[in-house]
């Protein structure tokens, strides 16, 4: 469904990621570990378009999407949840999710929103309020129902349990899980392993802007370099 | 009495023109964190083509709707051929291109509709109105009714429709607006065409009052940023509010003091403002949980 090839890119004359390619699945959750600064985001944010790759292809359902800028990107049916959540502050939780399906004419943007508020109950319960008065936890939930709204195909989700308390980060991972049983292409980037590879099919790690091991998550799980420099153990 | 009432009538009509001129700043600002110095000369577009075309024999009223569309090409232009090629270059150097435009508007008009001021008569009638012993001009009603009716639009379509919504997201977080679909370019257009607008009708509306010249621009630009940053910049409210209150100080400052220091005062005022109140009067602090 993604097939990312030979990707290379960074920030300026700093070149970030280096030759990398990954690839999810229909109805697969696939997992981007590595530490900080090892290239995650900036993977992401290449596929998703804001910003160039200087080498390297993008596919989605096999057709080039590299050339495309980041809109028509979502309207192809990929959406991608940034770092740090970026809700929408001063607009209402409804509006923030009315602004995900904003390529959507049709009308049943109400059914959807429904089904986000059937999926994060705690939302349905602010809907009013202001995004950027949510906690943490709640604006996270935000971020993936907005991302949901537009029906993506391919959902990528850039560290969702980065500063959240334990119960929310398995309250998260868990519908994360479900989405991907349910059909939908995942690509989970995390700092924290464990909790990702538990849930993924496969998983990927990446050091210095390289990817160094790919191989199902039960494997990488077991791995003894791995459990010693990511896992803390 | 009626000398109050004078001064407070002449400062909400000329506070009205400055609030239209703040809340188009406003709107490109708060969505590309652009300043844009031509918005002043916008104001003078609208009042130079109604000169124009109604010199040229076409009735005022299409005579108006030709400016603002004008205008808003202009505005159009503006964003496709000086501030778009710029990139991604820091806001500072696009603020600084607008300058350039600024200038570039000025010395076109300049050549032509020459270097004297133009006016059109009142639409109404030159007769004014006597309130409580005040005279206030006719179109002194239509300067503020038309900037309540403008400023309304402006609220309807960004709290009402999804362009305006879409607007108001690009504004909030630019990152988020591209990864929801918005296209950035499009909000650009209709910021930069809206902004347009905005400034022609305060120009058709004022020129009757104030006549123009190529220049009235400059100081307009002028009073209307120290406006959007006295309401707070980024606030559309804080903008009506911060134009009407320029005004009104303007307006008694040249009565009770001497119109020699109207300037003077008005940004005085504004200066002293945002020493007690950085972010202006309804400006948002930027608070946000993470």
């Amino acid at each position: 469904m993604l097939e990312v090839s030979g990707a290379s890119g960074g920030y300026g004359p700093i070149q970030v990621i280096h030759d990398l390619s990954v690839s999810v699945d229909k109805a697969e959750l696939v997992a981007l570990v590595g530490s900080n600064g090892a290239g995650k985001t900036t993977l992401l944010r290449a596929i998703s378009g804001l910003q160039p790759l200087t080498g390297g292809e993008i596919r989605l359902d096999g057709e080039p999407i590299g050339h495309l800028p980041a809109h028509l990107r979502v309207a192809r049916g990929l959406a991608h949840v940034p770092e740090g959540r970026q809700v929408f502050g001063p607009l209402s939780v409804e509006d923030n999710l009315r602004l995900g399906a904003y390529l959507n004419r049709s009308d049943n943007v109400s059914r959807k929103r429904d089904r986000v508020f059937d999926l994060f109950p705690a939302l349905a319960e602010k809907r009013r309020a202001a995004a950027g008065s949510l906690s943490g936890g709640q604006q996270q939930m935000l971020a993936i129902g907005r991302a949901l709204m537009s029906s993506p195909r391919v959902l990528m989700l850039d560290e969702p349990s980065m500063g959240l308390a334990p119960n929310l980060v398995d309250t998260i991972l868990d519908t994360v899980g479900q989405l991907a049983r349910d059909g939908m292409a995942i690509l989970l980037v995390e700092q924290n392993a464990v909790a990702a590879l538990r849930i993924a099919a496969r998983g990927y790690v990446i050091e210095t802007g390289r990817i160094t091991q790919a191989d199902n998550s039960g494997a990488l799980l077991r791995d003894e370099r791995l459990r010693a420099a990511y896992l803390g153990e | 009495m009626a000398e109050l009432l004078q001064y407070i009538a002449t400062g909400i009509t000329i506070g009205s023109v400055y609030a239209l001129v703040a809340l188009g700043f406003t709107l490109i600002y708060n969505c590309s964190g652009i300043v844009n110095f031509a918005q002043g000369e916008f104001v003078m577009i609208g009042g130079m083509v109604t000169v124009a075309l109604t010199a040229y024999g076409l009735p005022l009223e299409a005579a108006a709707v030709g400016a603002v569309g004008v205008s808003i090409v202009v505005g159009i232009a503006i964003y496709i051929l000086a501030v778009a090629p710029a990139g991604r270059a820091s806001p500072v150097t696009v603020i600084i291109i607008t300058i350039g435009v600024s200038i570039f508007l000025r010395g076109a008009a300049q050549v032509l509709f020459g270097k004297q001021f133009h006016g059109v008569k009142p639409f109404l009638s030159e007769q004014p109105v006597m309130i409580l012993g005040a005279a206030v001009q006719s179109q002194a009603f239509l300067v503020i009714g038309g900037t309540a009716a403008a400023s309304l639009l402006f609220w309807i379509l960004l709290e009402r429709t999804l362009i305006g919504k879409a607007l108001m997201a690009t504004a909030a977080n630019r990152l988020a607006a591209q990864l929801v679909g918005i296209n950035l370019r499009r909000v650009m257009l209709i910021a930069f065409g809206g902004s347009a607008a905005i400034g022609a009708i305060a120009g058709i509306l004022v020129t009757p009052i104030t006549l123009t010249s190529y220049d009235v621009g400059t100081m307009l630009a002028l009073k209307g940023f120290a406006a959007a940053m006295l309401g707070g910049m980024g606030s559309p409210l804080g903008a009506m509010a911060g134009g009407l209150l320029l005004g009104l100080a303007e307006a008694l400052s040249a009565g009770y003091l001497s119109s020699a220091y109207k300037d003077a005062i008005a940004f005085l005022a504004t200066f002293a403002v945002l020493l007690l109140a950085p972010n202006g009067l309804l400006g948002r602090r930027s608070v946000n949980r993470v």
